[in-house]
């Protein structure tokens, strides 16, 4: 059980991350280069996640996911999907406002200089943009693979708590604490602060720097 | 401290709810004392709360089994443990599904996904394991569980089409409203008798008062309520 739910909540958060990280770059980017009609109003939206309870967010992800749901088609409750986009949903936020920040502070005459250049948009954003932003965007990919291993609240609405399937290390930390093997739990405790420290060491160190 | 706020406060097993909260109305209506209040969910996540010293007053639990437990760690009063109520287990599938009619059509392969309460720490879904070992079909349907934390939780699934059958309480069925319908009633010969153990927690604040509230629910006013919620009378299941 210690090991599988380990591998589970390792698997589950680099997948999350990675998908956050993806969608979360593109959005941070529109948010910080596009002047468009509701564009605080679509920030706020995306960082709801943050501020809503977990659970709250795994009933409306199941709500809309469910078989009878408007994309129950995609059988994903559940599953070890469902863990991933749990938690991909509650990482989100934390990546989007990292990379949102990293974009605003580049100076705009880098990315003049790059356009007068004769480089375009993309090539601007791959060559000058991105390698500026990086330890931005980095920290927030350290904070939402955090978020993504501690997910509880979210994962046990969409993903219920299947041993061996969808049992990350905080619903078998639960799950041992709620039956007394407090020795299961307590190195599950351990072997999960050890990972978040980890990540908060290497938040710390990309900070510091400069980019 | 106050004494009006001092109420006593009863971890009870989910599937009691609604009796409970009519039988509390009715036995703070009759006698004057601290209000009883509740706090509810799976037997073993509340057993496990109450070993760690949770301060409540009163434990009421679906199963010896997790009564055994606290009294095991010394946190029950021994003297007061007390059997009030018995059930039947059922398996319910979601309205329009075609029921099985025994454990073994659950091996069907459209019941795709079977909703059952997280077996260490739900009773009814230690039962349902019981009964399907029994059975000797646990095997092939174990990969298909889908678990709940509570036994409402199970309702809820099946209520949802999340699950395509689930094990619940018969007591349960109401709360699936016209979402769910019943299947058929697990043979009792198959599982441990299902008892609801009541018992006031060691150290209670509001022991006297627990005291009389646990009485009370093994009076006729409080068992005529559970028996129209369709518990049984402790003692009518047989021990095996």
């Amino acid at each position: 059980m210690i090991p599988s739910a380990l591998l589970i909540s390792l698997l589950v958060a680099t997948l999350s991350t990675g998908l956050a990280v993806g969608f979360g770059t593109a959005a941070g980017w529109l948010l910080a280069r596009r002047a468009f009609a509701g564009r605080e109003l679509v920030d706020a939206l995306l960082s709801l996640p943050l501020v809503l309870p977990p659970t709250v967010t795994g009933y409306y992800l199941l709500v809309l996911l469910g078989r009878r749901g408007w994309l129950g088609g995609l059988a994903i409750p559940f599953t070890l999907a469902a863990c991933v986009v749990a938690a991909t949903v509650m990482a989100f936020p934390l990546v989007v406002r990292a990379a949102r920040v990293a974009f605003e502070e580049i100076d705009p005459r880098q990315r003049l200089a790059s356009f007068s250049l004769g480089h375009g948009a993309g090539s601007t954003f791959w060559r000058v943009e991105l390698p500026l932003a990086r330890r931005g965007l980095a920290a927030g990919a350290a904070l939402g693979f955090a978020r993504a291993l501690g997910e509880f609240g979210a994962t046990l609405m969409l993903a219920g708590n299947i041993p061996g399937r969808t049992q990350t290390l905080p619903l078998a930390i639960y799950e041992a604490a709620m039956t007394g093997d407090n020795s299961v739990a307590l190195a599950l405790c351990v072997a999960l602060t050890a990972v978040s420290v980890v990540v908060l060491l290497i938040v710390g160190r990309l900070g510091r720097g400069r980019a | 401290m106050n004494a009006a706020f001092i109420v006593v406060l009863v971890s009870a097993a989910i599937s009691l709810k609604a009796p409970l909260t009519e039988a509390a109305r009715q036995f703070d209506a009759s006698s004057p004392g601290e209000p009883v209040t509740f706090t509810f969910g799976s037997s073993g996540e509340l057993a496990a709360q109450i070993e760690q010293g949770a301060p409540v007053d009163v434990f009421l639990s679906a199963s010896p089994v997790d009564m055994e437990r606290v009294a095991a760690a010394g946190r029950i009063d021994l003297a007061t443990r007390v059997a009030i109520a018995g059930n039947r287990l059922v398996v319910i599938v979601p309205r329009g599904t075609a029921p099985p009619s025994e454990l073994t059509g659950l091996l069907d392969p459209r019941f795709r996904r079977i909703a059952i309460g997280n077996v260490k720490t739900v009773p009814a879904g230690r039962h349902a394991k019981e009964a399907l070992v029994a059975s000797d079909v646990l095997e092939r349907v174990e990969k298909r569980f889908v678990y709940g934390e509570n036994v409402r939780q199970v309702v809820d699934l099946v209520a949802r089409a999340e699950a395509d059958a689930g094990f619940v309480y018969a007591t349960d069925l109401p709360l699936g409203g016209d979402h769910i319908d019943l299947a058929f009633e697990i043979p009792e010969s198959l599982h441990k008798p299902i008892v609801y153990e009541g018992a006031v927690v060691a150290g209670a604040k509001a022991a006297s008062r627990a005291r009389a509230f646990l009485k009370f629910l093994t009076s006729a006013p409080a068992q005529e309520i559970l028996a129209q919620r369709g518990f049984l009378p402790p003692g009518t299941t047989a021990p095996k």
